[in-house]
């Protein structure tokens, strides 16, 4: 499908296995799949308001495997919006984040404090001998880059909506929000979509 | 048909000039070496992009002209080159048939270890330096050690199931799933035959299965039975196997084997899957390029504004002067010296050219011609220094031409061209025509001509058949010399590998003498003992 201008594109990044897809998908279609299957690269739309009119949110979830270059860096230039995640479970998954993080910095920056950006730690749900990355360190480290930070998690469906509209409240070029007709600044986040 | 991009490079080929042309389009890039002769008395662009492919009818080329395009267009050419892979390595024992038992098992055994060991060096992760493949060389979160090689100058990692961590309660073993799940192309390893076929395990990346199945392992007759199976669009990729698939445990194999892998993951991006995902990049990218190398040209030739049509060339100043500079010194068929601003002036003509109406460019909008001709005075003080050197130095002049829609849809028979070369190019590794040497960093193009070429109208019917023709001819021609030089080639290749082969029989047999002498030295009865 070509591109709309008023499209409103987030990409989600990430190692493979930490649950883009699983964000994404109980984001999107509100379920879960427990089963992991390795994504090539998946776009879904929702309609979304913005600036009281209706648009496009164009979700892109990538590759875990470094595979493409320069489809990452095409989807990064392309993009307004980046989540990028990680598993709290694998010390690894944000490791891996940071050369992400850098191209990011490259093709939208150096300063992106006007870039939506959310690093999401998923799997909270994970009992904590499981655990790798506290809750302490992923502020931190999103500190330190100058971006947001969110715990959540797919399985349990916690934290997913919100982080959707975390992000969307952080763009300030234009009024984003999942709230479609009604309220037009709604900075709390609802329980449900309004979908038209 | 979108965005094009030519090249053009003179060369001597076998004591004949002959013409090296690149053709991107979004569906791809084509390439092709021809004899000069081919391209009649007055070659121009169009004529070198419609030898290439048939259906194409521009004839508004743009030169392109600034000292980082062949930078640019490089970084284009080589954005698919790949030199480091990572392949899965999956070990099954006999009946297994789900991929969580397949990701399970946790012993290795010596027939498999017998195997890795051939298909490259075991590396502690900690201390590597090369490719790592998606795996962890600081902390051993990917486990300690992994299987590498490097083969024929590419890096190889080898994501091997039974090497990467193990997960208590975990059937999925997702620190296992993730590597080899994210691979293109995994080999499965069976001690005793038994069934695998590839939708036993969920991932979109996996396309290719290369089964091998170990035949009295870790004895001195170790042998390997091979099959490969892959999924339906993935296209036909060598070396083929040989009848019977079995190979002895040797280096010949390992040849055999890494050769194999390699050419699958190409042949795999050939897929729907991997196709759709490239040609949206490629595209996406080939159209930045064009739009990047139009306006750097414009802005190196002192300002759009010198381009305009409808802006009378006494007002521009010097940057006219190297236009006219340019004209003089290459070939072309200037009808007006007007229609020499309409084909170089890109930046203004974008939304006209967009809308497919070609001859129109000369009838641009008078408005903004206007206009802008008053900060062209402006401009052109600033920018004389530059125009004036550039004449000389300018390396590459690359035509470029954005294309309005041609009458014919675009052609498919170009991209089996492509296709073919591409995967002679990624393909096969034994040849050396890969796409390092397509790449236009090396096409200094030493000729370009401003093209200012209105065919289609002045050609009769009849001359049209011949020149299908001859067109015909030439392509046959161009077969025959692009074998031919492979050919030459592989002699090359051959009669250096002949030269060290006698090298080696020489040593041999010399080594043979001596421990003859030697022999008849030590024994007293003078005893000729068989060696």
């Amino acid at each position: 499908m070509p591109e709309q201008s008023n499209d409103y594109r987030v990409v989600v990044f990430g190692a493979g296995g930490v649950g883009k897809s699983s964000l994404v998908l109980r984001f999107v279609k509100g379920t879960f799949r427990e089963s992991y299957i390795p994504t090539i690269e998946d776009t879904y739309r929702q309609v979304i308001s913005c600036n009281k009119n209706i648009c496009t949110l164009q979700i892109t979830d990538t590759t875990g495997s470094h595979q493409f270059p320069a489809m990452q860096r095409l989807s990064i230039s392309k993009g307004h919006a980046f989540i990028l995640v990680f598993s709290v479970c694998s010390r690894q998954s944000l490791e891996e984040l940071r050369p992400i993080f850098e191209v990011i910095r490259e093709l939208k920056g150096p300063d992106l404090s006007q870039i939506p950006i959310m690093l999401t730690g998923n799997k909270c749900d994970e009992s904590a001998e499981l655990r790798e990355v506290s809750t302490s360190e992923g502020q931190a480290q999103a500190a330190e880059w100058g971006v947001s930070f969110m715990e959540t998690s797919a399985k349990t469906n916690h934290n997913v909506k919100q982080l959707f509209q975390e992000l969307l409240n952080l763009e300030k070029s234009r009024n984003v929000s999942l709230q479609v007709g009604g309220k037009a600044n709604s900075r709390v986040a609802k329980d449900k979509c309004d979908l038209m | 048909m979108g965005p094009v991009l030519l090249s053009i490079k003179t060369e001597n080929v076998a004591n004949q000039e002959h013409t090296r042309i690149l053709l991107r389009l979004r569906a791809g890039t084509m390439h092709e070496i021809v004899p000069s002769s081919c391209l009649g008395s007055s070659p121009n662009p169009a004529k070198m992009a419609k030898l290439l492919n048939e259906q194409l009818n521009i004839d508004n080329f743009v030169p392109v002209l600034h000292p980082k395009a062949s930078h640019l267009i490089a970084n284009y050419d080589e954005h698919v080159l790949v030199s480091n892979f990572k392949f899965g390595i999956l070990y099954q024992k006999f009946g297994q048939t789900t991929e969580e038992e397949l990701f399970c098992n946790n012993v290795t055994s010596p027939a498999f270890d017998d195997f890795l060991s051939l298909l490259g060096q075991r590396i502690q992760l900690k201390d590597h330096k090369g490719y790592r493949g998606g795996l962890d060389i600081q902390n051993g979160h990917t486990g300690d050690t992994a299987v590498y090689d490097i083969f024929k100058e590419r890096e190889v990692m080898f994501h091997v199931s039974t090497l990467l961590p193990y997960t208590e309660n975990d059937p999925q073993q997702l620190q296992r799933k993730r590597h080899i799940g994210n691979d293109i192309v995994a080999i499965v390893f069976q001690e005793e035959n038994t069934p695998f076929s590839p939708d036993m395990i969920a991932s979109h990346f996996l396309h290719t299965f290369i089964v091998v199945q170990a035949i009295d392992p870790n004895t001195s007759n170790t042998r390997y039975k091979v099959s490969v199976t892959a999924r339906d669009d993935v296209p036909f990729f060598g070396p083929t196997l040989p009848t019977p698939a079995i190979f002895r445990h040797g280096p010949e194999f390992k040849e055999f084997l890494l050769t194999k892998l390699i050419n699958a993951e190409n042949a795999c991006y050939k897929a729907d899957k991997f196709a759709k995902l490239e040609l949206r990049t490629r595209t996406s990218l080939l159209q930045t390029l064009t739009d990047e190398l139009k306006q750097k040209t414009s802005e190196f030739l002192g300002g759009s504004a010198n381009l305009m049509p409808g802006t009378p060339k006494s007002d521009s100043g010097p940057g006219s002067r190297f236009i006219d500079t340019v004209k003089k010194a290459w070939s072309a068929r200037v009808k007006t010296s007007q229609s020499v601003d309409n084909n170089l002036g890109s930046n203004g003509h974008e939304r006209l050219s967009k809308k497919s109406s070609q001859p129109t460019i000369s009838e641009s909008t008078p408005s903004s011609g206007r206009s802008i001709s008053k900060s062209s005075i402006v401009s052109t003080g600033k920018k004389s220094g530059s125009t004036n050197s550039s004449t000389a130095s300018s390396p590459d002049l690359t035509a470029h031409a954005h294309s309005r829609p041609p009458l014919s849809e675009a052609s498919d028979d170009s991209s089996l061209t492509s296709e073919d070369l591409e995967h002679l190019a990624g393909g096969y590794i034994d040849s050396d025509t890969g796409l390092e040497s397509m790449s236009s960093a090396e096409t200094a193009a030493k000729a370009c001509s401003v093209c200012q070429d209105r065919p289609g109208s002045t050609t009769g019917p009849s001359a049209e058949a011949l020149i299908q023709e001859v067109t015909r001819l030439k392509c046959d021609k161009l077969d025959l010399l692009r074998q031919n030089v492979n050919c030459q080639r592989d002699i090359k290749r051959l009669r250096e590998k002949e030269l060290g082969l006698q090298g080696d029989l020489a040593v041999a047999t010399k080594e043979i003498i001596r421990l003859r002498e030697l022999l008849k030295d030590y024994s007293p009865n003078g005893d000729r003992s068989p060696i």
